[in-house]
């Protein structure tokens, strides 16, 4: 398969927000501003790309009978590594999205690529599908962070767009996370059909 | 390489192997991120001190069995007193660094932890400056907002992180009092 076709496979074909639509629980968690939504899917796409990784290179050694558990705790380990990591050297971002991080061990894109894509394939492609998996997460938080911030609080990544009095403020909330990824999902649906 | 048997010994094999790595890996991770984890913190609260009081060149920390009391000192005289002290919000503890100068006035406060709903209950973080900052406190009036008879603005569609959070800055300061009371400096302890 060609190299280039792995990463926008992730990032267009087969976009874990928009498309697979896995992930959906922090993806409506913490895309209550632009930045925590970028934040989180940078933060995924490292699990990503380690996991993928990392259980491509071993899925030989893995017997398919423990292969869940085996999984699980190389993603666990991950996940916690990223943690410390953010805690020590990027503490305001870890203040604001520190009670998701350890959610992305149960994300279901991580361990679903591990099943699908690098249990089957070799370590560099696998780990070009966890790069473009994971950019595509990003790219689909961010939008919708960006949608609920704009149309929430009237700002983009915190610069002030319009008045804070004209937000609607049901788009920070849960409520407005369904309805605005709802519209998107429309869109993009409408746009692929024509095309 | 051909993918090895699911066979007991190759699954208890596999499994410790990965198990052990794993572990080992994270304790390393652990023993490096230890120092920038305490150092990070160290600074958070240092900073916090800084925004909360009044000048100073030492600080006393005493433990109190609500909070942590900092007493400031510039030149050997007491010039405020910060607490940090947390309440339950609307979604788990609300955490305030708050401070005091020696007449009662609320110098500043700093949100040190909080969970409270995005866009709603986040907004104490500066919301209550306006009302709060540079008013003097008693103890036998404590804040509350207009819903309860008091005269502090609670945040729209926010009430409970609203009381939540004025009943920490509250407590802070009765624990602040308390210990002012021992330190015989100019303090006025109504209890």
């Amino acid at each position: 398969m060609n190299k280039l076709k792995i990463v926008l496979n992730g990032l267009i074909k087969e976009n874990p927000t928009f498309v697979l639509m896995l992930g959906m629980c922090p993806t409506l968690g913490t895309t209550t501003s632009m930045l925590n939504g970028l934040g989180m899917g940078l933060a995924t796409t490292f699990v990503l790309i380690c996991s993928n990784t990392v259980i491509s290179a071993l899925k030989n050694v893995i017997p398919d009978s423990v292969r869940i558990p085996a999984f699980i705790v190389l993603i666990a380990s991950f996940v916690t590594v990223l943690e410390l990591c953010m805690k020590a050297y990027t503490p305001a971002l870890y203040a604001s999205l520190g009670l998701f991080i350890p959610l992305i061990v149960v994300n279901c894109i991580v361990l679903g690529r591990a099943e699908s894509f690098a249990a089957k394939n070799g370590v560099f492609d696998s780990m070009l599908d966890g790069l473009g998996i994971g950019l595509g997460f990003t790219m689909g938080l961010g939008i919708l962070g960006a949608v609920r911030e704009l149309l929430g609080a009237g700002t983009l990544l915190g610069m002030r767009i319009f008045p804070e009095d004209y937000g609607m403020l049901v788009f920070v909330l849960a409520p407005g996370a369904f309805i605005a990824l709802g519209l998107i999902i429309a869109f993009i649906n409408s746009r692929k059909s024509k095309a | 390489m051909k993918k090895i048997a699911s066979t007991l010994p190759n699954m208890l094999l596999s499994l410790t192997l990965i198990a052990v790595i794993s572990t080992g890996l994270l304790a390393w991770v652990k023993t490096i991120t230890d120092e920038p984890i305490r150092l990070a913190e160290e600074k958070k609260k240092t900073e916090a001190l800084q925004q909360v009081l009044p000048a100073f060149d030492t600080v006393e920390t005493e433990d109190d069995e609500d909070g942590i009391v900092y007493k400031a000192y510039h030149e050997n005289k007491w010039v405020g007193t910060a607490v940090q002290c947390a309440s339950m919000g609307f979604n788990g503890e609300v955490l305030v660094m708050a401070g005091f100068d020696s007449n009662n006035k609320l110098i500043d406060y700093v949100v040190l932890k909080q969970a409270e709903t995005p866009g709603l209950g986040t907004k104490m973080v500066d919301w209550f400056k306006k009302a709060l900052v540079g008013r003097v406190m008693h103890t036998n009036a404590p804040l509350k907002v207009k819903q309860d008879g008091g005269d502090v603005d609670a945040i729209t569609a926010a009430t409970i992180s609203s009381r939540a959070f004025l009943e920490t800055i509250n407590n802070a300061h009765r624990i602040a009092n308390g210990h002012d009371a021992t330190t015989a400096a100019t303090s006025i302890n109504e209890n």
